[in-house]
């Protein structure tokens, strides 16, 4: 095979895999600031290794290795940071994979899951999520407090995972 | 909704306090099935994310069949390899730089595929074949030749990850920025290109100033390098921000005059080529291994220095004297032994591509369609039999086995032999020592040989 087709194939295999290698660092850091930094960092060292990686063998299995790696030595360097995990429970959490579903399982079981939510909600996600307004500026809008605004975004994004796994429940992998 | 599940939305939305971090951790610690839940949870708010995500301008909620169905979904679309911003995907507008894509020609674009005569998107696009152009409101016309992942970044700044371009420049002199894996190339005015590869342990920008001058910014270099009309350069490193190795670079345009011209330092001295080492391009961008392999360098040097004066010394020893090498020269070789054993070089460290020759340089050369030379690139080409290199092995194997000659010499002739007072007791004392040190010079040759880090 031609080198630009097997960078080819490796761009594809990662780009398809960036959802579930940003989700897998993430659970590691916690959903810090610094997920995409580090992601980032993986996809780096992906790409500098790319000889590296048998196209025979599972791509995402080898990156979450790598992301693996990248996120201990993160924390590492941030062990003073207040919301790091210890290093047993990020042991053990890198070791559990992430679910089989893929990204487009889980937007398609979203999309039906946002289908039964109230107007109110749905716009409630959409100013939080794509108009990237702070709690506090939707809160002043809809006159309630940011805390009472948080407590209804907790419990929305509940009921919206929850009818989620439903969905994947119901839809073979 | 239990608690800890609101700890997990709480910590994923970084509303949790620190108490409470504590608590979560220790369920998590307890619990697999809220590990579970965290991991598929996080899945959920990255895919709710995407979902809300000002992809383009035109997004709208998803309410009607039309809207619906995006092939799947925009993140996996999002990014290619070596710099990935997954933020800048998210908040990335379409259009708001003014770059337009004008044309292309054969274009074969892999994911995002956008279309000639409209707006360009502002996230990493895979061009596998063909070619096409770019202008930017600074007055920059930007051609990038397929197999190319590139990502405009505003009106002013392009970055390439891999591939070719050309950048013609009309505009305010350092207005426009090329952003490649190992620094930043600022038009100056007004011509020049750029031809950006990845390999397995660093990039490499092969840029030539067609007319004008550019700037080379890096951010571990102390100020910009000028790069003007006619010269070709090859930049060497792993990323903007570490340091660079800047070689000179041979001119697309008549190989043969600037093979000569390729030989020319970047300082402008006419000198003969800058030796290139295998070492110096795997340990590129290694600051604190590069520091280390200087030091061993210097070791080596100074134990060949030594090593050669008692190489000459035993070429020049006329046999069928009555003593033999070993012997004549048994102070020399001991007290070598003894520097080696117990100086202040823990020389079982030592890796064997470090005290020999394991890699040397090769090329790949690039070749246009007549066949010309275009480009040559430097890498490090693993050999089958390490060879000599700064001989800190060679060296150490032949002091080793000059004190077994001294040692073999010393069991033929009797325990007394070197004490002065012909003492067996004496001799006995040196002979031990003696088998220590030849043990510890094996060991440290056995460790070199075995440590390929």
């Amino acid at each position: 095979m031609e080198s630009n087709d097997q960078d080819s194939r490796f761009v594809d295999e990662l780009t398809k895999a960036q959802g579930k290698m940003r989700a897998y660092v993430a659970k590691l850091l916690g959903n810090s600031p610094a997920t995409d930094d580090v992601l980032q960092e993986c996809n780096k060292l992906l790409w500098i290794k790319r000889e590296d990686w048998d196209p025979q063998t599972t791509f995402l299995k080898w990156a979450y290795r790598v992301c693996y790696f990248q996120s201990m030595a993160h924390c590492r360097d941030k062990s003073r940071e207040k919301l790091i995990f210890n290093p047993e429970l990020l042991e053990m959490m890198g070791r559990e994979k992430p679910d089989d579903h893929s990204h487009s399982d889980r937007e398609l079981a979203m999309e039906r899951c946002l289908e039964q939510l109230q107007e109110e909600s749905r716009s409630l996600l959409l100013d939080r999520y794509r108009k990237e307004k702070s709690v506090e500026q939707i809160a002043r809008r809809l006159g309630i407090t940011a805390n009472a605004l948080s407590q209804k975004l907790l419990r929305l994004r509940c009921k919206l995972h929850a009818c989620v796994e439903r969905n994947l429940r119901s839809t073979p992998t | 909704m239990k608690k800890n599940e609101q700890l997990v939305w709480k910590l994923i939305e970084r509303e949790i306090s620190e108490d409470e971090f504590r608590e979560l951790q220790d369920s998590l610690t307890r619990d697999r099935e809220l590990r579970q839940y965290y991991q598929s949870s996080l899945e959920t708010h990255a895919v709710l994310s995407a979902h809300f995500a000002p992809i383009s301008q035109d997004l709208r909620f998803p309410q009607s069949e039309k809207e619906k169905p995006r092939g799947g979904t925009p993140l996996l679309w999002s990014g290619w390899a070596a710099a990935v911003l997954l933020l800048l995907f998210f908040i990335s507008p379409v259009d708001r730089s003014g770059v337009s894509f004008t044309s292309s020609e054969d274009a074969d674009w892999r994911g995002i595929r956008p279309i000639a005569g409209e707006a360009i998107p502002h996230r990493t696009l895979h061009l596998q074949k063909g070619s096409i152009t770019l202008e930017f409101p600074t007055q920059t016309t930007a051609s990038i030749a397929g197999p190319a992942f590139f990502q405009v970044i505003d009106g002013k700044s392009l970055e390439i990850f891999a591939g070719e371009a050309t950048i013609h420049h009309r505009g305010e002199p350092g207005e426009f920025t090329l952003l490649t894996p190992v620094g930043e190339l600022k038009d100056l005015g007004t011509r020049f290109q750029a031809s950006i590869r990845n390999q397995a342990n660093n990039s490499m920008v092969i840029t030539e100033v067609l007319e004008g001058k550019v700037a080379f910014a890096n951010a571990s270099m102390n100020q910009n390098k000028i790069f003007k009309t006619g010269e070709s350069i090859t930049i060497v490193g792993t990323s903007p921000h570490d340091s660079i190795s800047i070689l000179p670079g041979i001119s697309p345009d008549s190989p043969t005059e600037n093979q000569s011209e390729g030989r020319r330092q970047i300082d402008g001295d006419i000198g003969s080529e800058p030796e290139l080492k295998a070492i110096d391009l795997m340990l590129e961008g290694n600051l604190k291994a590069q520091i280390n392999h200087s030091i061993i360098e210097s070791i080596a040097e100074s134990i060949d220095e030594k090593t050669k004066i008692l190489e000459n010394a035993e070429l020049s020893f006329h046999r069928g004297r009555e003593i033999e090498f070993a012997e004549a020269a048994m102070p020399e070789i001991e007290a070598m032994a003894h520097s080696i054993v117990e100086g202040c070089v823990d020389f079982s460290k030592i890796s064997l591509w470090a005290a020999s020759k394991t890699a040397e340089i090769a090329w790949i050369e690039n070749t246009n369609d007549q066949g010309e030379l275009i480009s040559r690139i430097p890498y490090a080409n693993r050999l089958e039999e390490p060879g000599e290199g700064n001989r800190l092995l060679s060296n150490l194997e032949k002091i080793g086995s000059w004190l077994e000659s001294v040692h073999q010499l010393h069991r033929k002739k009797g325990m007394g032999w070197v004490s002065s007072f012909g003492c067996p007791e004496d001799g006995k004392l040196i002979f031990e020592n003696r088998r220590q040190k030849l043990f510890a010079i094996n060991q440290a040759i056995a460790s070199i040989k075995s440590n390929l880090e």
